[in-house]
């Protein structure tokens, strides 16, 4: 039961983790109109940010699984952005391969 | 060297060895008293002689063995060496005598066509379409460089390329050329003995145009068409089109762009009168006679008299044809059709390819489809191709009665999982931004285009990715654009909680709570161009300048009226902001409104007509909304803790407003990603001037028929005209032949259907299905519009009749009374729109610009998706 329990805790460590990072995002989405803005910016980091330190706290066994899920998701996280990168050049470099193709 | 040059009337159809495919097939025409203009064959031969004269043997050993790169090089040296070779004084002399005899009986000066006529032209299957050069307004100075021009065609990478796909010996490959006096005509076109989009025998198609016929046969103009029934060539259907351009029958400047415009005075004239049509169509039908199949008739008319320049047969064009050689099986995504009508040309198509390539999607023959082989493999069903197809295509999505396939649950749930990872931060940034978050964008593309060293895949990247791991997602319109998808299934959500819970409510509930949202660009746009008309109202000299003239011409006059400066100067400023919106905006070819602003002026022309007032429309909109919202408190009043709490309706009302926020989310950052469509078109309009300007581009438009690594190599110097031009005519003419068809729902896999649609057409012929997209009736008289920059003239009241709709189209919502759309599904544009403006809408009515004609009158059935032919009297082709 403790390894199904210790799953869940990671997938929920993934999940808040997501969030905080889109919470912690909005420190630059919305800078630019940071007078209007801030009350929203703040309750969000905040909930978010609040949230996660909470349950961190209240996990006690479960504590480094939910951790980890964090930790997995700030990982996959790096890593899906330099992915998606690779795949313009992917893309341009296919067409290019297409196009010697085409000619030969 | 002993060359005879042969007369055309020497020649005939078995002389193919001599006088190429086309010099044999002219020679045989002039036999059989085809008026074909009077010219002469440099055969073969004397290609043969030339190139052992100037060794080519010895260049071209070991050719086939060649790198691709090589290829280009070696090619480009072959071409030079016989382009720069002198020909033999007795060839030269026998050409220009030849030459003189041609044009001794003419009291002007005449200028020649010469076109080359290959030997192995039918050798098996090789066709050779198109790879080798034709000239036109050649003189004496220019003849002979001409015809050396004809043979070097030999070696461009595409016959190159074609002959080695053929294992065609480079070797043994001549060429005849065809000197003809040019025809300088005042019209011309080109006939169809059988029509080529459906390969329908009994039709005989005409395309016709002003000027010479190489801006139809080099697709750079829309011919009026006419289709005459091939029993008693009755003329069954007739479109005038806006003529804009045409090669006019002189030109003196050999470097200059052919293209001209026509005058705004011809521009909408119909180019054949009904006796020319038929004429026409009667040699057309002569030549098919004589040569035995369907024939593809070039002709000419000059000087009140008809020339025929040139029979071949029908390549038909069906739409099998479309799919031949697409490995795989694919069915169309619907959600984006609307956005790809007509196919996407080969430059736009690179570009969305950057960014619109997951494995699921793709590009096929330029429209956006799904591939069946991932869909499959990712979704949980039990399911035959055929339900897979069908269940993607979206007909039967709620009524399906797929399986679960249990074992590729987890797959399926572990990629839902993936998804959600990777777009999780961005569903995440995006769900409580204020209104106008975006607007940084415009900042963006202002810094982008400003800087010299961003080319086009630098700015495809700044524009439509996350390119920069700290961007403000402001900066990330597309992906904003990805991210606002959630509003459907809030609506879908809402829908179902509404039919629950309130039963029978009005069949738009859920659109109309939906509906009103403020801060919508698009919607902002329309009331720019309403309040535009408002200030034409108020001065009467502007409006009667803008009621007389063409949008197209309406500018030039309206810059010399001192009255109309203060419209003008308020023009300005929408075009400020709105300057980057155009009809078919993914195309990076379509012509953006702060280039060309006619068809602004045309919408402000329509409101013109119109009394009703948008804001009083806003204002009755959210009078049924407060109703609706009694209603929905009144109806569920009756469920426990209602009257307390009132949970139910707080439901509906936060998923209405998250679904509201969603869908303009949705809109607005279509309004700026659309802007780094038109940023790039600039971008690529420098590099097309520096190209022209260079001589390695003829005509304005070309580079959307390039494909980038083929820009990034003129640009080099390692492609040069000769490389790319025949490469470009044959993607334009495909381009146009494949504009004129429907893109096939599926490709490799077909599945049946709705039964009941073919019964009821069958019983009365005037029911058509469609796809419900926005509820209610409405009966009215039909207007059909093809392209909203040539008709935009909508009464109110009329049944808008449209092959597709984009943000560009929204003004004409607010004078129809219902509107019917060929593609499309009920999260389109069209459905959309409509919804909000509480009109009935049927979108994905194939062919419905075909069958319901301007003038008839209609009934549309929106809840139903059907619209029914009430009377045909009355009604006229558009």
């Amino acid at each position: 039961m403790t390894i199904i329990w210790e799953i869940l805790v990671f997938m929920l460590g993934l999940c808040l983790s997501v969030q905080v990072v889109g919470a912690l995002f909005s420190l630059i989405d919305l800078w630019s109109d940071l007078r209007r803005s801030w009350p929203v910016m703040a309750r969000t980091i905040l909930l978010w940010g609040g949230l996660a330190s909470i349950l961190t706290l209240m996990l006690g066994p479960y504590r480094s699984a939910f951790l980890w899920g964090m930790a997995a998701f700030m990982f996959l996280h790096i890593a899906f952005f330099y992915g998606y990168k690779r795949l313009f050049i992917r893309n341009r470099r296919l067409l290019e391969k297409e196009f010697r193709e085409s000619n030969t | 060297m002993n060359v005879r040059i042969l007369g055309l009337g020497e020649v005939g159809r078995e002389d193919r060895a001599v006088a190429g495919g086309k010099g044999a097939n002219l020679g045989e025409m002039v036999r059989q008293g085809f008026p074909v203009p009077p010219g002469f064959v440099v055969p073969a031969a004397a290609c043969q002689a030339f190139f052992q004269h100037i060794g080519l043997g010895r260049e071209l050993e070991g050719h086939n063995d060649l790198a691709p790169d090589d290829h280009e090089r070696r090619c480009h040296v072959i071409r030079s060496l016989i382009e720069k070779a002198p020909l033999p004084a007795e060839l030269s002399e026998a050409i220009m005598t030849a030459h003189a005899e041609l044009i001794q009986n003419c009291d002007t000066e005449i200028r020649c066509a010469v076109r080359s006529s290959g030997t192995a032209e039918d050798l098996g299957e090789a066709s050779f379409a198109g790879q080798h050069e034709t000239y036109y307004y050649v003189g004496a100075d220019r003849l002979l460089d001409m015809v050396k021009h004809c043979w070097s065609s030999l070696f461009s990478l595409e016959a190159v390329s074609y002959r080695a796909t053929q294992r065609l010996d480079h070797g043994d490959v001549f060429m005849a050329v065809v000197v003809q006096e040019m025809i300088q005509s005042e019209v011309s076109g080109v006939t169809f003995t059988a029509n080529p989009v459906t390969g329908d025998r009994e039709e005989i198609v005409t395309e016709s145009s002003w000027g010479m016929g190489a801006a139809i046969v080099d697709g750079r103009v829309t011919p009026d068409h006419y289709v005459f029934e091939r029993e008693g060539l009755r003329l069954k259907e007739k479109r005038i089109a806006e003529k804009k351009f045409m090669v006019p029958p002189r030109l003196s400047q050999t470097t200059a762009s052919r293209l001209q415009e026509v005058p705004h005075s011809l521009r909408l004239k119909e180019t054949l009168s009904p006796d020319q049509a038929r004429t026409v169509a009667e040699w057309a039908q002569k030549a098919e006679n004589h040569f035995g199949c369907p024939q593809d008739v070039e002709w000419a008319m000059a000087g009140g008299r008809f020339y025929l320049l040139q029979s071949r047969p029908i390549t038909i064009m069906g739409r099998q044809n479309i799919t031949e050689g697409v490995e795989g099986q694919y069915v169309i995504f619907k959600p984006l059709i609307e956005n790809f009508t007509d196919p996407v040309t080969p430059l736009t198509g690179d570009v969305v390819s950057l960014f619109f390539s997951p494995p699921l999607g793709c590009l096929v023959r330029g429209w956006p489809y799904l591939s069946l082989k991932y869909c499959k493999a990712v979704l949980p069903y039990q399911a035959t191709d055929e339900e897979l197809a069908s269940l993607l295509y979206g007909m039967d999505v709620l009524k399906t009665n797929l399986k679960l396939f249990w074992l590729k649950l987890p797959l399926f749930l572990g990629l839902l999982l993936g998804g959600y990872l990777f777009f999780g931060v961005l569903l995440a940034r995006t769900r409580r931004m204020p209104v106008g978050f975006m607007d940084r964008f415009r900042d963006l593309v202002r810094r982008t285009d400003a800087d010299d060293k961003a080319g086009p895949f630098e700015m495809v990247k700044r524009f439509f990715s996350w390119s920069r791991y700290f961007d403000p997602i402001g900066n990330q319109a597309f992906m904003v654009n990805l991210g606002a998808v959630r509003y459907m299934f809030r609506m879908s959500l809402l829908r179902q909680l509404i039919r629950r819970w309130t039963l029978d409510l009005r069949e738009d509930a859920e659109a109309l709570l939906c509906s009103g949202a403020e801060g919508v660009l698009s919607a902002e746009m329309g009331r720019g161009i309403w309040d535009l008309a408002q200030e034409v109202k108020k001065s009467p000299k502007t409006r009667r300048i803008l009621e007389a003239y063409q949008p197209e011409k309406v500018l030039a006059v309206l810059k010399d009226e001192p009255e109309a400066q203060e419209f003008l100067a308020h023009l300005g400023l929408f075009l400020e902001i709105n300057g980057h919106r155009a009809f078919k905006e993914w195309e990076l070819a379509s012509i953006r409104w702060a280039e060309n602003p006619a068809p602004v002026l045309g919408m402000v022309r329509n409101y013109l007509l119109i009394d009703s007032d948008p804001v009083e429309h806003e204002r009755s909109m959210a009078r049924s909304r407060r109703d609706l919202d009694a209603e929905i408190r009144r109806r569920l009043e009756k469920y426990p803790l209602e009257k307390a709490f009132r949970p139910r309706y707080r439901l509906i009302c936060y998923i209405a407003e998250r679904a509201k926020y969603f869908s303009r989310q949705r809109e607005n950052s279509r309004f700026y990603y659309i802007m780094g469509f038109s940023a790039l078109r600039k971008k690529i309009l420098r590099v097309e001037a520096e190209l022209l300007a260079a001589g390695k581009l003829k005509c304005r438009g070309d580079i959307f028929f390039l494909h980038l690594p083929e820009i990034d190599r003129l640009q080099s110097g390692r492609l040069e005209w000769s490389d790319v031009g025949v490469r470009i005519r044959e993607r334009r003419l495909d381009h146009i032949r494949l504009s004129k068809m429907f893109p096939p729902k599926t490709i490799g896999v077909t599945f049946a259907e709705k039964q009941e649609d073919v019964e009821d057409q069958e019983r009365d012929g005037k029911v058509l299905h469609g796809q419900p997209a926005s509820p209610g009736e409405y009966e009215g008289v039909a207007h059909l519009i093809l392209d909203p920059s040539i008709s935009l003239e909508l009464k109110p009241g009329e049944v808008l009749v449209a092959p597709y709709t984009d943000p560009a189209w929204t003004p004409l919502f607010l004078t129809a009374g219902a509107a019917v759309v060929e593609v499309g599904s009920y999260l389109s544009h069209a459905g959309t729109v409509a919804r909000e403006f509480g009109m009935p809408c049927v979108v994905d009515l194939q062919n419905c610009t075909k069958l319901i004609h301007s003038g008839v009158i209609v009934r549309v059935q929106g809840d139903r998706g059907l619209v029914r032919i009430i009377s045909r009297q009355g009604g006229q082709k558009a």
